[in-house]
C-alpha cells in the first residue's frame, strides 16, 4: 500500500509541472565532477571543489585573492610563507581544522598515485609544507615565488585522517567526502548528477540554497533544452548560437561577461623548414616565412577581429591585442587591438619576398574552444585574401594536443590555441607560452612555435621572482609589449562566459568560467 | 547443438583476441593521452612523471603485454579521468543502456510486426500504403534530429516529458532499474521512442517483405484452397517463416543499439555507456575506450550466439543443417 502511495505521489509530482522553491537549485552543468579532490587538477574540477571543500586561499569572480581557510598570509623570508588558519573552521564531520589537516592534504595532493593530471603541477617549486603551530602552516619554495598564494589556492583541504588513508575509490564511493565548504555532499550518480546540501555550520558567507543538484549534460543542445523545458534552473557554457533564442524567451535570462581565456594563433618561428608551409606548387620554400616579422605582421593585420566577433561569435567575444584580458596582471593598456589593413598586409608580404604568397595548413581543435572550427574557417578565408593558399584542418582535442604539444615530434606550423589566466591571476601565458622553450627550467612548455626573444625571456624571468606585486605586473606588461611588437603570436579574441537562468534568477559570472551555486541569486522581476 | 555453441564460443574468443590488438594499436596511434589530460600550466617534470606512472613511456609491445596480462586477470586498467576500474565504469552504466535498449526494442517489435503484417497482407489498402511510406521516413530520418524534435515538441512546448536524465531508480527483485518507478518511466519514454524509431521501421519493412514473398508460395495457396481461416494461415504458417530473418536482424540491431546508442544517450543526457564512451573519447581516456570496445565485441558474440539458438528453436530444421 505504502509503495502504491509513493508511486502515486511520484506520478503526481512528475506530471504536474514541479513548482520551483527558492531553496532548491538545479544546475545543468557541462562538465562532470571527478570525485577525488586531489586526483585531477583542472578549473572545471576546482569549480566543484571550492563549494564542498575549501583551500587556504580563495579567488573571487575576477581571479583576485581573498581569504579562505587562512585569514592572513605573509612572507617570512624570500622562500618561506606563513599561512595563518582561521580558528573557527569545522569540517562537515564536526572536527576542527588544524594545520595537521593542511599538511596531510598537501601530502596527498603531491603523492596520489596513478594521476594523469596531478596536483604536483600546481605546486611547482614547493619544497615543503609543514605545521609551525596548530594554526600556522609554513610553505617553503626552492626559489622566490610570488604566486604561491595562487598555487595553494588549488589544493583542497580535507581532515588529516581521511587524507592519510582514503583512496580515490573511497571518494568515488562517496564515503569520505568531508570538507569545510558552504555545501556538504549528499549523493553522486556517475554520469548523471551530484547533489549537495547546505552546511549550516559554515564559517564564511552562508550557502544561498538548501539543496543544489548538478545535472551533468555535456551536450550543448540538450543543456539548452533542459533549461527551456524547465528541468533545470541554470546552465553553464551556453553556446553563442543559442543566446538569441534564450534572450527572446520570457522564461529565461542570459548573463554574459568576458572570460579570462584568450584565443590566439601560434606560428612556427624556429625551424628553417616548417612541415606545413610550402610554395603554392608544392615545392619547398628557401626559408620558413614565419621567421620574418613582416610576414607575422601581415597575418596579424589581415585578420578582421570585428568580423569574427560579430559573425562567428554572435557578438559574444572581445577583440584581443595581447595575451591577457584587462584586470589581470601583465595587461598593458598601451597595446592596441590590431586594426585590419589588407593592402598593407599584402605590401608587407611582398617586401618579405612572398608577393606570390605561399601554401600553409592551419590546424585547430573542433571541440575545445567556443566555435573553434568556425573561427578557423573564417581565419582561413581572411588569410587567403592575402594570396595565401590556406588549408584549414580541424580535429578533436584528443588528436590535436598530442600532435601539437610533442616538442620532439613534427609539430604544426600554424595553429590556434586558447589560454586562461585565472590560475595565477596574471599573464602566465608569458612564462608558459612565450618564454623560449626550456624544459630544464619548466619554461615555455606551451610555446608550441618555439618563439624565442632573449629580451622578453630576461624580463619574464625577472618577473617570476619579483615579489613586489605592482613591480612584477609592470615588468610583465613591458614583456607583453616587446613580444606583441615583434608579433610573436597573433591574439584574436577573449571568449565570453555565458550562463543562462530561468527568469527570477540572476548569476554573478566568473572570469574563470566557474559554475558556483552561491553566485546564483533569486531576483524579483 | 552443444558442439555448435562451443564452436561459436571459440570463434568469439579469437575475434576478441584480434580485436584487442587492433583496438590497442588504433588507440595508441592517437598519441600521448597525457597531452590532452594534463593541466596546461603543469611543468614538464610533472608531465614526465605522469607519463611514467601510467606506463606510457614504455614501447608499444610492452604496453600491450602489460595490458594483456591485466586483462587475463580481469583488470582492464584504471580510468585516467577518475581512477576507477574501467570495467566497473562500464558495468555501472550498462543497466541504464540495457533498459533503454530493451524498451526501445519492445516498442519496435510490438509496433513493427503488426504494422508489417498489415502492410504485407493488404499492400494496396490505405493503412498498408501509409505504413509503407512511414517506414521509409523512419529509416531515413537522422536520430539526432528526431531526438531534438521530440524534445522541442514534447518537453519544451507542451512540458509533458522531461528533457533528459534517467529519473528515479527503483528496486524490484534485487534489480535496480528506472522501469520500476513512474518517474523513471516518465524519463524513459522519449529516449526509448527515439531509439526505437529505426528498428521499428526496419522490422516493419522486413515483415512486410517477408509476408509478400511468402503469400505467393504454393503452401499458402494450398492452405487457402484447403479453406483455412486467414488468421490461422498468418499465425501458424506465415509468421513462422517470416520470423527467422527478423530475429536475426533484430539480434544484430539490438547489439548495435546497445553499443552505439550514443546519439540518443547524448542528446537525452542518459547516463548509459554511450554517454560514457563519447566522453572518454573526448578526453583520451584510453583504458575506458579499450575496455568499452572489447565489451562491445563480447556483447555481439553473445547476442549472435543467442540469435542462432533462437533461430533453431523457431525452425528445428536449422539444427539438422548445422549438425552436418
Amino acid at each position: 500500500m505504502k509503495q502504491t502511495l509513493r508511486m502515486a505521489m511520484m506520478c503526481a509530482s512528475a506530471l504536474i509541472a514541479t513548482p520551483i522553491f527558492a531553496e532548491d537549485l538545479t544546475i545543468g552543468a557541462r562538465t562532470e565532477i571527478v570525485m577525488d579532490p586531489h586526483f585531477s587538477w583542472s578549473d572545471a574540477n576546482t569549480s566543484y571543489y571550492v563549494q564542498i571543500y575549501g583551500a587556504l586561499v580563495h579567488t573571487d569572480e575576477n581571479a583576485q585573492l581573498i581569504p579562505g581557510l587562512a585569514d592572513e598570509w605573509k612572507t617570512v623570508s624570500d622562500t618561506e610563507w606563513h599561512f595563518h588558519l582561521r580558528p573557527d573552521v569545522t569540517f562537515h564531520d564536526g572536527s576542527e581544522l588544524t594545520s595537521a589537516d593542511v599538511v596531510a592534504s598537501f601530502d596527498r595532493a603531491l603523492t596520489l598515485p596513478n594521476a594523469a593530471n596531478p596536483y604536483s603541477g600546481a605546486l611547482t617549486g614547493v619544497k615543503a609544507v609543514r605545521a609551525v603551530d596548530d594554526l600556522t602552516v609554513s610553505v617553503t619554495t626552492e626559489k622566490p615565488d610570488p604566486i604561491i598564494p595562487y598555487r595553494v589556492a588549488q589544493v583542497q583541504i580535507i581532515p588529516a585522517e581521511i587524507a592519510e588513508t582514503a583512496t580515490t575509490e573511497d571518494f568515488n564511493a562517496g564515503s569520505v567526502i568531508v570538507g569545510s565548504g558552504p555545501y556538504r555532499f549528499e549523493s553522486y550518480q556517475a554520469g548523471d548528477n551530484l547533489v549537495l546540501s547546505r552546511n549550516d555550520s559554515y564559517a564564511g558567507a552562508p550557502a544561498e540554497w538548501d539543496r543544489v543538484t548538478f545535472r551533468f549534460i555535456p551536450d550543448d543542445a540538450a543543456r539548452v533544452a533542459a533549461l527551456l523545458g524547465g528541468d533545470v534552473d541554470l546552465i553553464d557554457y551556453v553556446p553563442p548560437s543559442f543566446v538569441q533564442r534564450l534572450r527572446d524567451s520570457d522564461a529565461t535570462n542570459v548573463i554574459t561577461a568576458p572570460s579570462d581565456r584568450v584565443i590566439y594563433l601560434i606560428m612556427d618561428t624556429e625551424r628553417d623548414s616548417t612541415p606545413f608551409v610550402h610554395a603554392k606548387d608544392g615545392s619547398e620554400l628557401a626559408e620558413n616565412p614565419f621567421k620574418d616579422p613582416r610576414v607575422r605582421e601581415a597575418l596579424t593585420i589581415s585578420i578582421d577581429r570585428g568580423a569574427i566577433v560579430d559573425r562567428v561569435m554572435d557578438g559574444l567575444a572581445f577583440p584581443a591585442g595581447q595575451l591577457t584580458p584587462e584586470g589581470f596582471g601583465g595587461f598593458n593598456p598601451g597595446i592596441p587591438v590590431p586594426s585590419t589593413d589588407v593592402d598593407r598586409a599584402r605590401q608587407l608580404l611582398a617586401d618579405a619576398g612572398y608577393a606570390e604568397g605561399f601554401a600553409v595548413t592551419l590546424h585547430c581543435t573542433n571541440d575545445r574552444y567556443v566555435n573553434d572550427a568556425r573561427v578557423c574557417q573564417a581565419l582561413g578565408q581572411m588569410l587567403s585574401r592575402l594570396g595565401l593558399d590556406v588549408d584549414v584542418q580541424t580535429m578533436p582535442r584528443s588528436v590535436f594536443f598530442p600532435r601539437a604539444a610533442d616538442h620532439e615530434g613534427e609539430r604544426f606550423s600554424l595553429l590556434m590555441l586558447g589560454w586562461g589566466s585565472s590560475t595565477s591571476g596574471e599573464a602566465d601565458a608569458l612564462p608558459q607560452g612565450i618564454h623560449s622553450y626550456d624544459p630544464e627550467r619548466g619554461l615555455g612548455i606551451w610555446n608550441l612555435g618555439h618563439y624565442s626573444n632573449p629580451k622578453a625571456d630576461a624580463l619574464i624571468e625577472d618577473a617570476m621572482v619579483e615579489t613586489d606585486i605592482p613591480e612584477r605586473h609592470r615588468i610583465l606588461s613591458e614583456a607583453m609589449e616587446i613580444v606583441m611588437e615583434d608579433y610573436a603570436v597573433i591574439p584574436l579574441h577573449y571568449q565570453s562566459v555565458i550562463v543562462a537562468t530561468r527568469s527570477g534568477l540572476s548569476y554573478r559570472p566568473w572570469a574563470s568560467e566557474r559554475t558556483i551555486a552561491n553566485s546564483a541569486i533569486p531576483v524579483s522581476d | 547443438m552443444i558442439t555448435f555453441a562451443m564452436r561459436r564460443v571459440v570463434q568469439g574468443m579469437l575475434v576478441l583476441a584480434v580485436m584487442s590488438v587492433l583496438v590497442f594499436l588504433a588507440v595508441y596511434a592517437l598519441g600521448n593521452p597525457v597531452a590532452t589530460l594534463v593541466n596546461p600550466a603543469s611543468p614538464p617534470a610533472v608531465i614526465d612523471q605522469a607519463i611514467k606512472d601510467l606506463g606510457l613511456d614504455q614501447p608499444l609491445h610492452i604496453q600491450y603485454l602489460r595490458f594483456l596480462q591485466g586483462t587475463l586477470q580481469g583488470d582492464l586498467g584504471l580510468s585516467y579521468n577518475s581512477a576507477r576500474p574501467a570495467f566497473d565504469l562500464i558495468f555501472e552504466r550498462f543497466p541504464a543502456t540495457l533498459e533503454l535498449t530493451t524498451v526501445a526494442m519492445l516498442i519496435a517489435v510490438g509496433v513493427g510486426i503488426p504494422a508489417g503484417l498489415i502492410a504485407g497482407y493488404r499492400p494496396d489498402s490505405v493503412p498498408g500504403r501509409m505504413i509503407g511510406g512511414l517506414s521509409i521516413v523512419g529509416i531515413s530520418l537522422p536520430t539526432f534530429w528526431v531526438a531534438l524534435m521530440l524534445i522541442v515538441v514534447f518537453s519544451i512546448e507542451t512540458g509533458w516529458f522531461p528533457t533528459g536524465g534517467r529519473g528515479e531508480v527503483g528496486t524490484f527483485l534485487g534489480i535496480r532499474s528506472s522501469l520500476f518507478t513512474l518517474d523513471g518511466l516518465h524519463h524513459l519514454a522519449l529516449p526509448a521512442l527515439n531509439l526505437a524509431l529505426f528498428p521499428m521501421a526496419m522490422v516493419t519493412r522486413l515483415t512486410r517483405a517477408g509476408i509478400q514473398e511468402n503469400l505467393r508460395e504454393n503452401y499458402i495457396l494450398f492452405a487457402r484452397a484447403k479453406g483455412l481461416s486467414p488468421s490461422r494461415i498468418i499465425r501458424v504458417y506465415l509468421l513462422k517463416s517470416v520470423l527467422i530473418p527478423i530475429a536475426t536482424v533484430m539480434g544484430i540491431l539490438f547489439g548495435v543499439l546497445l553499443a552505439f546508442g550514443v546519439v540518443t544517450e547524448k542528446v537525452f543526457a542518459w547516463p548509459g555507456i554511450g554517454k560514457l564512451i563519447i566522453e572518454s573519447i573526448q578526453t583520451s581516456d584510453r583504458p575506458v575506450i579499450v575496455a568499452y570496445l572489447l565489451f562491445t565485441v563480447l556483447l555481439f558474440t553473445v547476442i549472435n550466439l543467442l540469435v542462432d539458438i533462437l533461430c533453431v528453436l523457431i525452425d528445428p530444421r536449422l539444427s539438422i543443417a548445422e549438425a552436418k
